[in-house]
C-alpha cells in the first residue's frame, strides 16, 4: 500500500505529462484570475457611458473597441469573465449536484423510481430550454441568483442522463453485486461504490457544461431574460453586439473569443483530470 | 446664326427626348410586389378594433378605411376617407351632432357568397361604431362611450356625442386609426365573429388573401378600391424579430422595406448600402419617465427635482441622434400636436430642473432632504432595446448622483403588468397618443392613476393636481382656450416634478431607392411609411 | 415486441400528465395574459377584464384544466388564444418545418461528428485528436444564434449561396432545400460538438477492450481490427447518444428558428410563451411531450439492433 502523499505525486506526474491538459490548466487558472482580480485590471469604468466615443473601433485607448453606449469593451469581457464564470460554474455545481444525484438514484433503483425518474427527466430536457428559461424567469424573476437556479435546473436532467447511463452499467458490475449480497443499503452502496466510479466523466461533462451554461446564459439574454444590466456577462454582450455585426463586430467578436477560450481552457483541464482518475488510460 | 438657330432646335428636340427617356426611367417594374417586415413574432389578430402594436396597424392600414383619414405620410392632416367631405357639427339640446355624407359606389372586398364585394353604406358605418363601443370586441371602448350613431339614408350618418368638444379631439376618433375603422357588417354576419378575425375583410387598397403563421401575411390589390386599383400586385407583411436578419434579407432582394429601430447609427449604416434609402419620419414616440410620487423617497418634492436634475436630455438625443431624436418638453410633444409645452414656456416658468442636467445641484437636493448617501429605487423594465437602452442611461445617470437604480428585465408582457401593478419607482413609457386629451387623461388624471384610479390605468405618477385642466379643455370648443388649458396642466406638472420628458423618437424604415411610396412620408400616425394605391415600385 | 412497445407508452402517460399540469399551472402563474399583449398598451384594466372572461380566463383555475384534459381526451388540442386558429392546424403547418431542420441538421451533425470523433480517438494525443477537440468546443461554446447570424452573413449576404429567411414554399423542394441548409448546418454544428465527443469516448473506450488487444495479438490488420470491431462495438453508445441528443435538437432549433425567421415549432413554443398564449404553448409542449416518448421508443429499438444482448423484458 503506498502512502496518499506518493499517491499523488504519481497523478501529478501522470498530469504533469499530459503537456495539452496543462495548458488548459494554465488558461483557466489565467482566466479565473483575471475574473477575481478584473476590478484592478480593467483600465475603465466598465458602466460609464462615453456617446462621444460609442462604436469605436479597437485602437489604443479601447483595445476591444467600444459598444453603443461608448462603454469600453475590453474593461467589460474582463468583469464579464467574473460574472460569466460565477453564473456559469454555481450553475454546473447545482446541475451537477442535483442531476447526479437524481441520476444514480434511477439508475440504482430500478422499477418505479427508475422509470419515473427517467420519463420526467426525457420529459424535461426535450423542451427547449429557452422557453423553460423564460417560463422560469418570468416566474421567478432575473437576478443574478435566479438566473444560477435557472441554468442549473436546465443542466440538471443532462447530469440526469449521464450518471444515469454509467450507473446501469456499474449496477451489474461483480462488487456491486458482492456489496448488494453482504446487505449494504443502497445510500452506502451508491456514495461508496457507484460515486467514486462516475466522478471523472462527470466532472469531465461538468467542464464541458460550463461553456453550454454560459451560451444559454446568452441565449435567454437574447430573449430578453439574462442576466439584468448594468451587469455585463459574455452572454449579454455577445447579444448586445449581434445587431451591429455589420458595422461593429467586435462588440460581440471578443466575449464571443474569451467564451470559447474559456471553455477550452476547463475542458482540456478537465480531460486530463479525467485520464489521472481512469486507469485503463494510463497506460 | 441660321446655325445657331438649327442647333437650338437640335438642341431643344433632345432635350424634349431626353425627358421622355427621364420619364422611361420612372417605368414600373415588372414585378409590382413590396414585401416589408415588421418585428413581431406572429399576427395577434385580424381584428382591427382589437389588435394594437406596430404589426397590427399595418396590417389595419391596408385592409381598412375610416370616415376621415389622415394623409398617407403627411399626419396629423386630416382628409376625407368613406365621408365625401370632412364633418358639420351642431349643438342640439346640449348635445353635439356631427354630420358624414358617405361616398358611392365604395365596394368591400370579396368574401365567401359575394364575390365581389358589396356597396359600404351607412347601415355599416352604425355597426361599425356599435361594434368598437362594445369592449367584448373592441379595445377602444372607452374612447366611445355615450355615442349615438344612426343612419339618416342611405349615404347620411349623424354621431351624437353626449359632450360638445372640439374638432381636433372628434376626428381622432372617427379617423382610420384605432378604433375608427369601418367593418363591413354584412361580411361579418355572414362570416360569423371569429372566422371574420381571421380573415378581415374591408374596404381597403389590398385585400387578405393568407396568413402563413410565424411567417408572412399576403395581401393583394382589391381591384375594386374606390381610390382606383393599387399599381402594387402584392403586399407581403413579414415577420422577422431578429433586425440583423431582416437587414440581409433586404440587402439581398429578398424583402423590398424593413421597418427599423430608431437610432441614428442604424440608419446611417444603412444609407451606405448602395441602392438602399432610409427614410425617417414622425410623429414618433415620446419618451418620459414618470417618477411615482407615492412610494417614498419619491414623494418628497426635493428628491423629485433631484432626479430631474440628474437627468440629461441632452445625452438621450446623443443616445439616439440627432435626426432621430427630438427634444420634448412636456408629454404632448410641442410642434406635434396642439396643447405642447415648449422649451421657453419651461425657462420662463422657471422650471430648471426639468431644463438643466446638473448632476451637482442634484446632489445638493438630495442632501437637503436628507439622503446625502443616496438611497435605491426599484423598476421592472421590459426587455426591448427602446426600454432598455433608455433605463440604462437613467441608471447610469442616477448612479452618478449616488442613487442605485435595481432594474429587474422582464418579457414586454410582464413589463406592462408590472408597471400596472404600481410597484415601479420609475416607469419608462414610450407613446404616442393622437390627442393632448388623450395623452393627459390617460397618463395624469386621477381617475387613471395605477391601481388605485376609478378606471385604473397609465397614471403612474398617481398625479391628481390636472384634472380640472383635462376635463375643461375636453369640454372648450375654442382651440386657442383649450390649448392654454392643456399647457397650463402640463406646466403644473412640470412644477411638481411628476415625470421628465426627454426626446420623441422617430421612425425609421429602410427600403430599396426603387420604392416609391406614392406620397412624401413626414410623419404617419400608423408607424410606417404607408402603403397606398399609388406605392409603387420602378424598374432599376 | 409490440407488446413491449405498448407497455413503455402506457408506461409514459403519468409523466406526461405530470408535466402537462406543471406547466398548465406554471404558465398561468405568470404575469401577463393574453389580453394585455392584444390590447395591452391601449386598453384600460375594464376592457381586459370582460376579454379576459371572453378567453374564459376568469372561470376557476380547474375548470379551465378540465377542459384543457377533455379536449385532449377527444384530441382536440383548442385553439391559440389570440389568433383562434386551432392549434392542430398551426402545428401541422409546423411540424415539418421543424423535423426537417432537426433531422437535417442531426445528419449533418452525424456526418461532421462521428468521423471526427473515430480520427480523434484513433490518433489520440496527437493533432488530429486536438483539432477536432477544439472544433467541437466551439460548437459548444457559441451561442447559436450569434453562428446563426455569422452564417447569414457570409453565405447569404457575402456569397450568395443561400436565402436569408423563411422556411420555403411548400411543394418546392429546391426552395425547401435551399432554405434548409443554412439553419441545418448552425444546428449541425451545435450538435457535432456532442456527437464528436460521445464518439470519441465510446471509441476510446472499445479500443482499451480486451477483445480488441486480443485481435490485435492475434496479428489482425490494425485497419481492420479498428473499423470492423470497434466501430461496432461502439455504434450502440453513439447510438443511443444520438437518439438522446436529437431530442435536445428538437429544442435546440429555437434560436435557429427565430434568426432564420423558419416558421417551426420552436419559434411557436416561444412565441407561445412571449405572448402568454396559454393554449398555443400548452398543446405544443404535450405534443413534444409525445415525441420524447416515440424518440427513446426508437432509440431503445434501434440499440436493440444494434446489441443483441439487450432484451425486450
Amino acid at each position: 500500500m503506498t502512502k496518499p502523499s506518493s499517491q499523488k505525486w504519481k497523478a501529478l506526474r501522470v498530469f504533469w505529462r499530459n503537456k495539452i491538459a496543462v495548458v488548459g490548466a494554465l488558461l483557466a487558472l489565467a482566466v479565473i484570475v483575471v475574473g477575481v482580480f478584473a476590478p484592478a485590471i480593467a483600465p475603465r469604468d466598465p458602466l460609464s457611458q462615453n456617446l462621444f466615443y460609442r462604436l469605436t473601433g479597437p485602437e489604443r485607448a479601447f483595445p476591444f473597441g467600444t459598444d453603443f453606449m461608448g462603454r469600453d469593451v475590453f474593461s467589460r469581457v474582463l468583469i464579464g469573465a467574473r460574472m460569466s464564470l460565477m453564473v456559469g460554474a454555481s450553475a454546473v455545481v447545482l446541475g451537477m449536484v442535483l442531476g447526479t444525484l437524481l441520476g444514480m438514484l434511477a439508475g440504482y433503483m430500478r422499477g418505479r423510481v427508475e422509470s419515473t425518474i427517467m420519463r420526467v427527466v426525457d420529459v424535461w430536457m426535450s423542451f427547449p430550454d429557452e422557453v423553460l428559461g423564460i417560463l422560469a424567469a418570468v416566474m421567478l424573476g432575473t437576478g443574478v441568483v435566479n438566473l444560477i437556479i435557472i441554468l442549473g435546473l436546465l443542466l440538471v436532467p443532462r447530469f440526469s442522463r449521464l450518471s444515469y447511463n454509467y450507473t446501469t452499467v456499474l449496477r451489474e458490475g461483480e462488487y456491486i453485486l458482492a456489496a448488494k449480497s453482504i446487505g449494504a443499503p443502497p445510500y452506502r452502496i451508491i456514495v461508496q461504490h457507484i460515486f467514486p466510479n462516475i466522478r471523472g466523466d462527470v466532472i469531465t461533462m461538468g467542464a464541458l457544461w460550463l461553456g453550454t451554461a454560459i451560451r444559454l446564459e446568452a441565449n435567454l439574454s437574447f430573449l430578453g431574460v439574462g442576466v439584468p444590466p448594468p451587469t455585463p456577462t459574455w452572454g449579454n454582450m455577445i447579444r448586445e453586439g449581434m445587431g451591429r455585426i455589420a458595422e461593429a463586430p467586435w462588440i460581440s467578436l471578443f466575449p464571443g473569443v474569451a467564451l470559447v477560450i474559456t471553455v477550452l481552457a476547463f475542458n482540456l483541464l478537465a480531460d486530463g483530470l479525467r485520464d489521472i482518475s481512469d486507469p485503463r488510460l494510463r497506460s | 446664326m441660321r446655325l445657331a438657330r438649327t442647333l437650338l432646335v437640335v438642341g431643344l428636340a433632345i432635350a424634349a427626348l431626353a425627358s421622355v427617356v427621364g420619364l422611361s426611367a420612372d417605368e414600373l417594374a415588372e414585378q409590382q410586389r413590396l414585401r416589408i417586415s415588421v418585428d413581431a413574432l406572429d399576427l395577434g389578430t385580424g381584428d382591427p378594433h382589437m389588435g394594437t402594436g406596430t404589426h397590427h396597424r399595418v396590417l389595419y392600414d391596408l385592409l381598412f378605411n375610416g370616415l376621415v383619414r389622415y394623409a398617407p405620410g403627411q399626419y396629423p392632416e386630416i382628409q376625407p376617407d368613406l365621408a365625401v367631405n370632412l364633418p358639420e357639427s351642431r349643438i342640439v339640446d346640449g348635445k353635439q351632432v356631427w354630420t358624414f355624407e358617405l361616398r358611392e359606389g365604395v365596394m368591400t372586398h370579396p368574401f365567401p357568397g359575394y364575390p365581389g364585394g358589396y356597396e359600404i353604406t351607412a347601415e355599416d358605418v352604425v355597426y361599425s361604431f356599435e361594434r368598437v363601443r362594445d369592449p367584448s370586441r373592441s379595445t377602444y371602448a372607452s374612447d366611445y362611450v355615450g355615442w349615438e350613431v344612426a343612419a339618416l339614408d342611405t349615404y347620411t350618418v349623424e354621431i351624437t356625442i353626449p359632450a360638445p368638444t372640439s374638432e381636433s379631439l372628434f376626428l381622432p376618433l372617427v379617423a382610420d386609426y384605432m378604433g375608427g375603422m369601418i367593418v363591413p357588417k354584412l361580411a361579418e354576419e355572414t362570416m360569423g365573429h371569429s372566422e371574420y378575425r381571421m380573415n378581415p375583410i374591408g374596404t381597403g387598397p389590398f385585400k387578405w388573401v393568407e396568413y402563413r403563421p410565424m411567417e408572412r401575411i399576403i395581401l393583394e390589390a382589391h381591384d375594386d378600391y374606390f381610390r382606383g386599383r393599387p399599381i402594387l400586385d402584392e403586399v407581403h407583411l413579414v415577420y422577422i424579430a431578429e433586425i440583423g436578419a431582416a437587414e440581409i434579407a433586404l440587402r439581398r432582394g429578398e424583402l423590398e422595406a424593413v421597418i427599423g429601430p430608431m437610432e441614428q447609427p442604424w440608419v446611417e449604416k444603412m444609407k451606405g448600402y448602395a441602392g438602399i434609402q432610409v427614410d425617417v419620419y414622425g410623429p414618433g414616440e415620446n419618451v418620459t419617465l414618470h417618477y411615482n410620487m407615492t412610494k417614498p423617497p419619491l414623494d418628497s418634492l426635493e428628491v423629485r427635482k433631484a432626479l430631474s436634475y440628474a437627468m440629461s436630455r441632452e445625452f438621450m438625443v446623443a443616445l439616439f441622434g440627432a435626426d432621430i431624436a427630438v427634444p420634448t418638453y412636456s408629454i404632448v410633444p410641442y410642434g406635434y400636436l396642439p396643447g405642447g409645452v415648449s422649451r421657453e414656456m419651461l425657462e420662463e416658468a422657471g422650471y430648471t430642473w426639468e431644463l438643466e442636467h446638473n448632476p451637482d445641484r442634484a446632489r445638493e437636493l438630495l442632501a437637503a432632504a436628507g439622503y446625502p448617501g443616496g438611497f435605491t429605487l426599484e423598476a421592472y423594465i421590459s426587455e426591448r432595446d427602446y426600454y432598455r437602452l433608455p433605463y440604462e442611461v437613467v441608471q447610469e445617470k442616477l448612479r452618478t448622483v449616488g442613487i442605485e437604480l435595481r432594474m429587474t428585465v422582464v418579457d414586454h408582457a410582464t413589463f406592462h403588468q408590472r408597471i400596472r401593478e404600481d410597484l415601479n419607482h420609475l416607469v419608462f413609457y414610450n407613446s404616442w397618443r393622437p390627442s393632448a386629451d388623450m395623452y393627459l387623461t390617460r397618463f395624469f388624471h386621477s381617475a387613471s392613476r395605477a391601481v388605485v384610479g376609478a378606471a385604473p390605468d397609465t397614471n403612474f405618477s398617481h398625479a391628481d393636481m390636472i384634472d380640472e385642466y383635462i376635463e375643461g379643455a375636453r369640454r372648450e370648443l375654442d382651440p386657442q382656450k383649450q390649448e392654454q388649458l392643456w399647457q397650463e396642466g402640463q406646466l403644473i406638472l412640470t412644477e411638481n416634478a411628476a415625470y421628465t420628458t426627454f426626446v420623441l423618437l422617430q421612425l425609421t424604415t429602410a427600403r430599396w431607392d426603387n420604392v416609391d411610396w406614392g406620397h412624401p412620408v413626414v410623419a404617419s400616425a400608423t408607424l410606417y411609411p404607408q402603403i397606398d394605391e399609388t406605392t409603387r415600385i420602378l424598374s432599376r | 415486441m409490440l407488446s413491449y412497445m405498448v407497455r413503455r407508452l402506457l408506461i409514459a402517460i403519468p409523466t406526461l400528465l405530470a408535466v402537462l399540469t406543471v406547466i398548465f399551472l406554471a404558465i398561468r402563474v405568470v404575469p401577463g395574459d393574453p389580453a394585455a399583449v392584444l390590447m395591452g398598451e391601449e386598453a384600460d384594466a375594464a376592457t381586459l377584464q370582460i376579454f379576459r372572461e371572453r378567453m374564459g380566463l376568469d372561470r376557476p383555475i380547474w375548470v379551465q384544466y378540465a377542459d384543457f384534459l377533455s379536449g385532449l381526451v377527444r384530441g382536440d388540442l383548442g385553439r391559440s388564444m389570440l389568433t383562434e386558429v386551432p392549434v392542430s392546424s398551426q402545428v401541422a403547418r409546423a411540424l415539418p418545418y421543424t423535423l426537417e431542420l432537426t433531422l437535417a441538421g442531426m445528419g449533418l451533425g452525424i456526418l461532421m461528428g462521428v468521423p471526427l470523433g473515430v480520427f480523434a480517438a484513433l490518433y489520440r494525443n496527437r493533432s488530429v485528436d486536438y483539432l477536432s477537440r477544439t472544433f467541437s468546443l466551439i460548437g459548444q461554446a457559441i451561442p447559436s444564434f450569434y453562428l446563426a447570424l455569422l452564417f447569414l452573413v457570409l453565405f447569404s449576404l457575402r456569397l450568395e449561396w443561400f436565402p436569408a429567411i423563411g422556411g420555403g414554399e411548400r411543394g418546392d423542394i429546391r426552395s425547401l432545400v435551399s432554405h434548409l441548409f443554412l439553419p441545418a448546418l448552425t444546428l449541425g454544428i451545435a450538435k457535432a460538438a456532442y456527437v464528436t465527443r460521445m464518439a470519441r469516448a465510446a471509441m476510446l473506450n472499445v479500443l482499451t477492450e480486451d477483445y480488441i488487444r486480443t485481435a490485435r495479438a492475434k496479428g489482425l490488420k490494425d485497419r481492420t481490427v479498428n473499423m470492423v470491431h470497434a466501430l461496432r462495438a461502439a455504434l450502440v453508445p453513439i447510438i443511443s447518444v444520438i437518439g438522446v441528443y436529437s431530442i435536445i435538437t428538437l429544442g435546440g432549433s429555437v434560436m435557429v428558428e427565430i434568426v432564420f425567421g423558419r416558421p417551426g415549432l420552436g419559434r411557436m413554443m416561444v412565441s407561445g410563451m412571449l405572448r402568454r398564449d396559454y393554449t398555443m404553448l400548452q398543446s405544443i409542449m404535450v405534443i413534444f411531450a409525445f415525441f420524447v416518448v416515440l424518440i427513446n421508443l426508437g432509440t431503445d429499438l434501434l440499440c436493440g439492433f444494434a446489441d443483441p444482448r439487450i432484451r425486450y423484458d
